[in-house]
């Protein structure tokens, strides 16, 4: 029996209408905790959706919300036919792709691109449209690292690489348990266990060379090393605008007192150079962080 | 469920909700088989007997053509496309998706590279620079039809949203319409401005929209683009019969800056760059300024707003400042500020 159903927002509709697109070939389950978690969305907002597709008859009334493997889901039978095709992207979702893969580095005439774009992409944007977006001047191999990435994330297997990190005189080889790529103001990251020390560290994924699949590595849950973790504190708050800080985390804030922040130091000149950069007006709770400091801008004067 | 606030002639009754209707338009015609009367369409969603039941009231043919007509324009912008496709046998319109302009055409993934691809751009989903994060968002759905798929689903994305004055600046600029802007600069000032926008870019996170001035006119003002901070914009509007044409020769990377580069002064500063920093200086400023090779190293040449905070910058990449005095002079107090306090 029909439902009167949940109240949606416009937003939601697209969503909605999205899903209803989706699913059209689709004759498996939805399974609710996926559709939160991939989708950002709540689970009151998760629970609508899927009750309107029952009101809408997308799915079958014979059918009611099951338990799949333990998970809450619902089973869709093969109702629904869209002759066999997909939705094609609106015209801002076609634009949203390509912003997506110019950050990846995706240079216009990529043929991972040109496949999407080809195929999806509403007629309604033209080339000046994707002019438009600001081009990140990242290394073009980041978009592959990222497909390996993501690939040995979805199949749950480790990776190995060479990789020269900011304080490694030179490329070694690393071998970790990815959890999640990251990006931050155009730098990629995978974030990943490392298998050698248990820790979590960050790969900035141009820098990889050589990834390939390690299936040696057994899944890990990373460990923070609190002894990397350098306490902060920004008198000058502009300094966090001016410069990057990856992984800065702030604590708090007060009007006055400044920002009371913290960030991981693995040794090297990186955070030691943004620290001098700040002059004074930051102050370091590490103290052999702040002698490192001192001492780069001693060396720097001459 | 409350009372409607839609004008009288509307295809409105008591608590039904324009979304779920045209979601359930949209239902009907992805499952027809055929192009559907209006008729067809109007027994199905507008008085459906099921709704009917539950107290909404029923629509006369000439309020539920209307609500068609608004509905199948509302369905664009959710990317389904219905066309009128000619009259049935008693005179009435027959309706049906047109398939090329809503549908796919050809496969652009493997279902596994579509995934790859989801995954790989869940990171912009919580990135505040990327300007179109609730479109990527439905985008990702469309291109990976197994998105939630149980092995990704320790892999969340961000519940952020984009904000109000964001998407509505963000469909100005796709549809090349003017907005009308309120807006606070460093001073503090609002201003009411009307303007065309041309292109986003981000910058540390802060999401920026250049536009160019509209006049009285209605027209583009030559040579008047200006960049705007979007969280400084309280309030923006569509003039929705106001379009522009984008300028001839406009390119966005010639209004991205780096920090030190925004404001009013322009000073052209010269720094000597290491040999083994030059790549990554290039790609920290976005390739701007030239680079000349020079004993040492290479020099790098750029204009900047503020000597005091491209001296930091300088220090921050481990670059040497060379002209002018100024610069030279702001380098060596901020590193004297480190040993001294």
């Amino acid at each position: 029996m029909a439902k009167a159903g949940r109240p949606l927002s416009t937003e939601q509709t697209r969503l909605l209408v999205t899903l209803i697109g989706v699913l059209a070939n689709r004759g498996d389950a939805v399974v609710l905790s996926s559709l939160i978690a991939r989708l950002g969305i709540s689970e009151d907002e998760a629970r609508s959706i899927i009750d309107t597709l029952v009101n809408l008859g997308a799915i079958s009334p014979s059918f009611s919300i099951a338990e799949l493997e333990g998970t809450e889901g619902v089973s869709i039978p093969k109702t629904m036919h869209s002759h066999g095709k997909s939705l094609r992207l609106t015209p801002g979702e076609t634009v949203a792709i390509d912003s997506a893969l110019k950050r990846l580095g995706m240079f216009d005439d990529d043929p991972l691109r040109t496949s999407i774009l080809g195929a999806l992409a509403s007629p309604a944007v033209d080339e000046q449209d994707f002019r438009r977006m600001a081009h990140q001047l990242a290394n073009p191999d980041v978009a592959r690292r990222a497909m390996q990435c993501s690939q040995a994330l979805f199949y749950g297997t480790g990776l190995r690489f060479s990789y020269q990190g900011s304080s490694d005189a030179e490329p070694r080889l690393r071998r970790v348990s990815p959890f999640s790529l990251k990006e931050d103001e155009g730098i990629w990251y995978l974030e990943a266990t490392d298998s050698e020390t248990g820790l979590h560290r960050s790969f900035r994924l141009d820098r990889m060379d050589g990834i390939e699949e390690d299936f040696d590595i057994e899944p890990a849950e990373p460990v923070e090393d609190p002894e990397r973790m350098v306490e902060l504190v920004f008198c000058d708050p502009k300094m966090l605008e001016l410069l990057e800080w990856p992984r800065l985390e702030v604590l708090d804030s007060t009007d006055g007192q400044g920002v009371r922040a913290r960030i991981p130091y693995y040794g090297g000149p990186w955070l030691v150079r943004r620290l001098a950069a700040c002059g004074g007006t930051v102050k370091i709770a590490d103290a052999d962080l702040a002698e490192a400091v001192r001492a780069y801008a001693r060396e720097q004067l001459g | 469920m409350g009372v409607s606030r839609q004008k009288a002639g509307q295809a409105a009754s008591s608590g039904e909700r324009p979304e779920f209707r045209r979601a359930h338009l949209a239902t009907l015609f992805l499952q027809a088989t055929r192009p559907l009367s209006t008729a067809d369409i109007v027994d199905q969603v507008y008085n459906n007997p099921a709704n009917l039941e539950l107290g909404r009231a029923e629509l006369s043919l000439d309020s539920a053509r209307k609500a068609l007509k608004r509905d199948i324009d509302a369905l664009k912008a959710t990317g389904i496309v219905v066309e009128a496709v000619g009259k049935s046998d008693d005179g009435q319109s027959l309706w049906q998706v047109d398939r090329e302009l809503s549908f796919t055409q050809g496969v652009a993934l493997s279902e596994e590279d579509a995934i790859f691809l989801d995954i790989a751009c869940l990171p912009l989903l919580d990135d505040p620079g990327f300007p179109e994060r609730d479109e990527l968002r439905l985008a990702l759905a469309k291109i990976d039809r197994v998105f939630d798929a149980a092995a990704t689903d320790s892999l969340t994305a961000s519940a952020r949203r984009d904000s109000d004055v964001l998407s509505t600046v963000r469909d100005a600029l796709l549809t090349r319409t003017v907005l009308d802007i309120a807006y606070t600069p460093r001073d503090g000032k609002l201003r009411q401005r009307r303007v065309a926008p041309l292109a986003f870019f981000d910058l540390r996170s802060v999401l920026y929209v250049v536009c160019a001035i509209v006049g009285d006119d209605g027209e583009l003002v030559p040579q008047s683009e200006r960049t705007f901070r979007i969280d400084r914009i309280s309030s923006a509007r569509k003039a929705e019969r106001l379009h522009y044409d984008m300028p001839a020769g406009f390119d966005v990377n010639d209004f991205r800056k780096l920090p030190f580069q925004i404001g009013d002064d322009e000073l052209s500063c010269s720094f000597l760059v290491p040999d083994d920093l030059a790549g990554a200086v290039s790609a920290a400023s976005y390739g701007k300024g030239t680079l000349s090779p020079a004993e040492g190293g290479m020099v790098w040449t750029i204009d900047a707003a503020s000597v005091d905070d491209a001296a930091a910058w300088a220090i921050a990449y481990g670059i040497r400042p060379l002209e002018p005095k100024a610069l030279v002079d702001a380098w060596r107090a901020r590193l004297e500020e480190v040993l001294h306090g």
